[in-house]
């Protein structure tokens, strides 16, 4: 009897595991190129103009605003992996309870290079973008500010 | 139960357990005309000039006096390989992209551009798809592209 059980529940378990999908997946998403480093090393703080950071470097991701007349130029570029574990169990014909296990996050990568009233290069940093660019803050309406 | 049932069944069987891929493709915009934009010229284009010669810019950005219209396209391929346990998936995207700077009077004062979308690869998550040789190769194929800019 006690025997009978046991070959039930494995029997119960194997038809389970059959009707259940899970897989391990490794996903990998790479969004354009990084900046070559030795374009970056000809680029001289208070000497190197726009024109020739455009002709070595090319078009930047976004351009934003800087200081009045000025400029920021950012480049940004992706490459990031990720394991994932996902499993799916038919609870019925309708519904299905999954879930998904992501063990990869990263921030974007990227340069940023500011440029003054005169287009001529001040400073360039390299790194994650949340560190190099001010989270941009959603301009206020007159009754939030309270004005 | 017949041979060639048994047969059928087992073919069944191992093809449920077989391997299996996926392609994909995205392009959004058509990729940028480099013979177009080689033509532009720092201090005479002027913005009109450059709309009517490409269109509607993506972007404008207000940069105090200056202004800034961004021009993109991209492609993206994805490829998934599928081992019923164990599945590996791969994005490869890459952009046309170009900036242009007017002065204050709307005349073109610098420009930049970059052309990636005809490098985009299918490939899986180990292979390196910025091989400078491939990158090559593809290049050679598209006239008129790589990096470009410049200033008046």
């Amino acid at each position: 009897m006690r025997q009978g059980g046991h070959r039930r529940t494995a029997i119960g378990l194997v038809l389970v595991a059959t009707a259940s999908s899970g897989c391990l997946s490794y996903h990998r998403t790479r969004i354009d190129e990084p900046l070559p480093d030795a374009a970056l090393a000809e680029l001289v703080d208070g000497r190197t103009t726009l024109g020739q950071c455009l002709q070595v470097l090319g078009a930047p991701t976004a351009v934003l605003e800087y200081r009045g007349d000025g400029m920021a130029l950012v480049w940004s570029w992706q490459d990031e992996d990720q394991w994932g574990l996902e499993v799916s169990l038919p609870v019925s014909d309708q519904a299905n309870v999954n879930f998904n296990l992501d063990l990869g996050a990263a921030d974007r990568p990227g340069a940023v290079l500011w440029f003054g009233q005169d287009l001529v290069l001040e400073r360039w940093r390299r790194g994650r973008l949340g560190e190099l660019i001010p989270r941009r803050v959603r301009p206020a309406s007159p009754e939030e500010s309270g004005g | 139960m017949s041979t060639s049932r048994l047969a059928l069944l087992g073919a069944l069987f191992l093809f449920s357990f077989s391997s299996a891929c996926a392609l994909g493709r995205m392009e959004q915009n058509d990729p940028l005309d480099a013979a177009a934009i080689g033509a532009l010229q720092p201090g005479k284009t002027t913005a009109r000039e450059v709309v009517e010669a490409l269109g509607a810019p993506t972007e404008v950005v207000q940069l105090g006096r200056r202004t800034a219209y961004r021009y993109d396209a991209t492609t993206t391929k994805g490829a998934v390989l599928f081992l019923v346990v164990l599945n590996f998936a791969n994005v490869d995207g890459r952009s046309d992209r170009l900036w242009v700077f007017f002065d204050e009077n709307d005349v073109l004062s610098h420009y930049g551009a970059s052309f990636g979308t005809h490098r985009t690869q299918y490939a899986m998550p180990w292979e390196d798809v910025h091989e400078d040789g491939d990158n090559a190769a593809r290049d050679a194929d598209r006239a008129g592209v790589g990096t470009a800019g410049g200033g008046k």
